[in-house]
Order: C-alpha cells, then structure tokens, then sequence
C-alpha cells in the first residue's frame, strides 16, 4: 500500500496528548504570532537566550557574570530542539503520520517560561503503509507493569534527567524552562567507537548497512548534501545556512500539497513511499527547521557544532523516553525508539549519541550522547543521564530508576 | 561494565582540536588512545568524547572517580595539554594508584590539571 498525503492536524493533536511539550496548536487570530523564520535572527536568538540567562539569574540568585551566555545559549537551543521535533516525532509514532514540517507554515510566540508556543497552518503529512518496516513492533515487549504512567514526568516537567540525585534550585528552575533537557541517559557495556549507533538493538531496525541505510533510489537526497544541512565534522566548510537556503530545500513544499511530492517538487511520484518516518522527519523538520535555527546559535554564540548536534540527538532521546513513559502501547515506545534510531544514523546526527535497551524485558530505551551540552558549567548545574561526562554507574541508577517509576 | 564498576573512567576528548594532527602534529593521537586503552582495560574504562569546549587545552582529559570515591565526594578532575608521553604516563599510573578521592595527584601531573570547565 502506498504511503500518502494527508493533514497533519489529527496526527498532532494525537501526539499533543502526550502533554504541553508535543503540543502545536493550529494557528489562530491572535496577533501575537511570530513567523518561523524570525527565529533565525540574530536579534531574536539573542534575545531568546538572555530570555534563558534572565531566568537562571532570577531562580538561582546569581549574577550573568556567573551564567555563561554560551552555555545558555546551548540550553535554550535544546529547548528549542524539542520543541520543534518532539511533536513530530510523538505524531509518528503514535499515528503513522508523519508531518512535513516547513518553516512557511509554522509560528511560534516569545515566551520567558514554560515551553514555547507553536502553531501550524495547512500542514501536510504522509501517511505512512501500515506494514512497518522502520516501526518496530517486538513480540515479546510488554507495557511496562509497574504503575502508571510517569504523567508527572511530562507536564510539569521534566528535570534534566540530572544524573547526580541532587537537582539543584537552577536545575529545578532550569527544567521548568528547558523541558528538552529532560533526555534520560544510558550507558554502554563497553567502550564503542564514537558514532556507533546502537541500531540493532532497535527492534525493526535494519544494521547499518542493511536496507533501510542505502540513499533513495533516486540517489541525490542525501541530507547532507541538502543546502544548510552540515556534515558530521564538516564544520567549517559549509555554506551558512541562511533562511533562504532552509526555504529552498523543498520549494514546492508549500504550493502544492495535494499534488506531486512534498518533499521536492521534482520527485518523480512514489518516491516517497520508499521513506520511512525517519528519513521524512530527518528531510523536513532537521534539515528545514532544526539545522537552521542550529546554524543561527552557532554563528552568534559559536558553540561546537557536536555539541549542538549532541543536543539535537538528547532532544529526540529525550521526546522518545517521554512517549515510552506515557504511552502504555508498548509498540509506541518502540516505534519513536525506532525512529529516533534510524535518525541517528542520517546527515549531522550520525555520531552524535546512541540508544541503549537495558532491560530486555521493557520497551524503555535511553539515549547516550557522545558530547555534552555544557550544563554542568553553571552553577549548580549537573551533567545529565545522558551525557559522555557523567560516570557509568551514575546513568545505570538514573536507569533504574526510570524502569522503576 | 560490571568489570569497571569500581573502576575510574578516563573520557578522553577526540574531536576539532583534541586528537587533531594539524592542531598537534607532534603526536600520534590514535596511539595515544590506543595505549591508555591498553594500560587501563579492564580495570577502568576508558571513552573517547566529541569535542567538551576547551579547545584552548587540547588534548583534553576527564579523569573521573571512581562510585565510591564519587560516593565519598570525589570530583572529575580535567587535564589538559596532555600531548607527552611522560604527562600519559603520569596519568595512567595516578588512575592505576586509585585516581580522584583516592591517590594524590603527583606534583608533575598537578601541572597539567586544568579547571573544571564552570567551576573555575
């Protein structure tokens, strides 16, 4: 069965269920509405990141002396990160329809604390074929048994999945602003090569190398190779991504969405029923809209591209652990595992952090970075569950106590 | 890693700067790896990390301590400019004698100890 085209609508008010994080909300009248590309300023990131500074001044009692701009600047951007892929990425898993975010159709309002409102308007999405060969549904994964959902993980929200057990008043405050950081960590058994990603332990996740990792049939959509989209550890060769080059990726996008493809005008038809939900989303919302916004906090805060990229990868680790959490379909939990996954493995995401199972028995995966999103320098500030920086021991109690919620 | 639980991990950064031959084209960063790997397997675990943002210091290590020196208030500590043979050596005897919490730090490797990032 081919995929098709669709709203996007129902799909992400399903994943706007899941609380305030995975909630865009269709644009209404109101005035206060920003257009997408505003976030590409630099005035404006400038001014989300003091936004940031303001409130870790006001919670902990510290001077912006003692809050290092770049490493609020990296935090808001983890924010921010989430907010732009988790209800995609909820909406997938949860629906099969995966939306095809594009700048021209989104809009968001300043907002000091909280998570950041969205808004969509005429929203594509495809529809995916019901025989899943990217969502992985293991036969002997059993929802998890003990107690309810986290719901009180979700919306009040997540700590940042702070490894040491101590969260700290500027980490407590900092989670009510930067949800995202909430990405849970895991550890590896063993030292493995940077860039591995676990990807067999997905269930439904073909090995690098399989399927499901070879370009399109068509051979010249690779995400790297898309304007504004960087290499992993191509840093300073490629062109500036200005909103005009994240406008350009899919020019079509907009003007025909119920003719052709989506994705780019001049894919023959069909061609994006060979795409899963994670080469869709990679396509779409990284390359059109995280890739973009990333490429306007590097250049105004100059921040490693790894570690921006490390937060793009703990946004999704940390969307996907949410779902798991609160979704008792445990084929929704290995669905977003699945996706994340095979995220993980595409354009600048490759390398950046891996999945890790711990208990075979429950459909939980938890995210491991291979950088750090620079946390820890503030005061009082933790490593998180995720991160390189924070000792094994430390992650596989952090674990634990999420299996054991 | 059940055969490092009591032991230190060693994050060794290896990224833009860190482990780079044109930034420091005096070392073999591979072989640097690969010998810390070999002195310290299996009693500590050692990782390598995409760039940590102290690029200035490069080659950047994390020496962190082990659970229960952690336990017993133990902190990371950071080195940097670790490009000799005679700083790795230091370092890998210091981690082997117990690391943070436990072993002092001998007066030659102090010098190579940098702040903790934040902590400064």
């Amino acid at each position: 069965m081919p995929s098709s085209e669709v709203d996007a609508r129902t799909a992400l008010e399903a994943a706007a269920e899941l609380g305030p994080y995975f909630a865009w909300q269709p644009r209404d009248a109101d005035a206060g509405w920003r257009p997408f590309a505003d976030l590409l300023e630099p005035s404006v990131v400038a001014e989300r990141v003091r936004a940031g500074q303001r409130v870790l001044m006001r919670m902990s009692g510290r001077s912006s002396d003692e809050i290092d701009e770049r490493v609020v600047a990296s935090t808001v951007f983890l924010g921010l990160a989430s907010r732009l892929l988790s209800p995609l990425l909820a909406a997938a898993a949860l629906t099969r329809v995966v939306p095809l975010a594009t700048p021209d159709h989104l809009w968001w309002r300043p907002t000091e604390t909280g998570p950041m409102p969205i808004a969509y308007e005429h929203l594509s999405a495809i529809r995916l074929p019901a025989a899943a060969s990217e969502v992985g549904r293991p036969a002997n994964d059993q929802a998890p048994t003990t107690g309810p959902p986290a719901a009180t993980n979700l919306p009040g929200v997540p700590r940042p999945g702070a490894a040491d057990d101590q969260p700290t008043a500027t980490e407590q405050a900092y989670a009510h602003t930067l949800p995202s950081v909430a990405g849970p960590g895991a550890a590896d058994d063993h030292p493995r090569a940077t860039g591995q990603v676990a990807a067999t332990n997905v269930p439904g996740v073909p090995a690098p190398g399989a399927a499901d990792d070879r370009p399109p049939a068509t051979g010249q959509f690779a995400p790297a190779d898309l304007p504004g989209v960087p290499r992993p550890g191509g840093a300073g060769n490629r062109p500036r991504a200005t909103e005009k080059a994240a406008a350009a990726i899919i020019p079509g996008a907009n003007r025909q969405p119920a003719i052709g493809n989506p994705i780019l005008p001049t894919t023959p038809v069909g061609a994006t029923e060979q795409m899963d939900a994670a080469e869709l989303l990679s396509r779409t919302a990284v390359s059109n809209l995280v890739g973009p916004v990333l490429e306007a906090f590097r250049e105004r805060f100059v921040l490693s591209p790894q570690v921006m990229w490390g937060n793009v990868a703990s946004a999704l680790g940390g969307a996907a652990g949410m779902i798991a959490d609160h979704v008792t379909a445990p084929a929704a939990a290995g669905a977003s595992a699945a996706i994340v996954a095979g995220m993980l493995a595409r354009g600048p995401l490759t390398g950046t952090a891996s999945l890790e199972r711990p208990d075979p028995r429950r459909a939980r995966w938890f995210l491991v970075r291979n950088n750090c999103c620079l946390y820890y320098r503030l005061p009082g500030g933790g490593t998180c569950g995720d991160c390189i920086l924070t000792p094994d021991a430390v992650r596989r109690r952090h674990w634990q106590r999420m299996l054991n919620h | 890693m059940s055969e490092t639980a009591e032991g230190c991990t060693v994050t060794v950064c290896r990224d833009c700067c860190c482990g780079n031959a044109l930034k420091h084209p005096s070392l073999d960063h591979d072989a640097q790896l690969e010998r810390l790997g070999a002195a310290l397997a299996p009693d500590h675990r050692v990782r390598r990390s995409q760039c940590l943002d102290v690029c200035a210091e490069a080659n950047v290590m994390v020496v962190h301590p082990t659970p229960t020196a952690r336990r017993q208030g133990a902190t990371p500590v950071w080195f940097g400019l670790v490009l000799s043979p005679a700083i790795e050596q230091d370092l890998i005897a210091w981690v082997r004698a117990g690391g943070p919490g436990t072993a002092d730090i001998p007066p030659m490797l102090d010098l190579s100890v940098i702040p903790a990032p934040g902590r400064s």
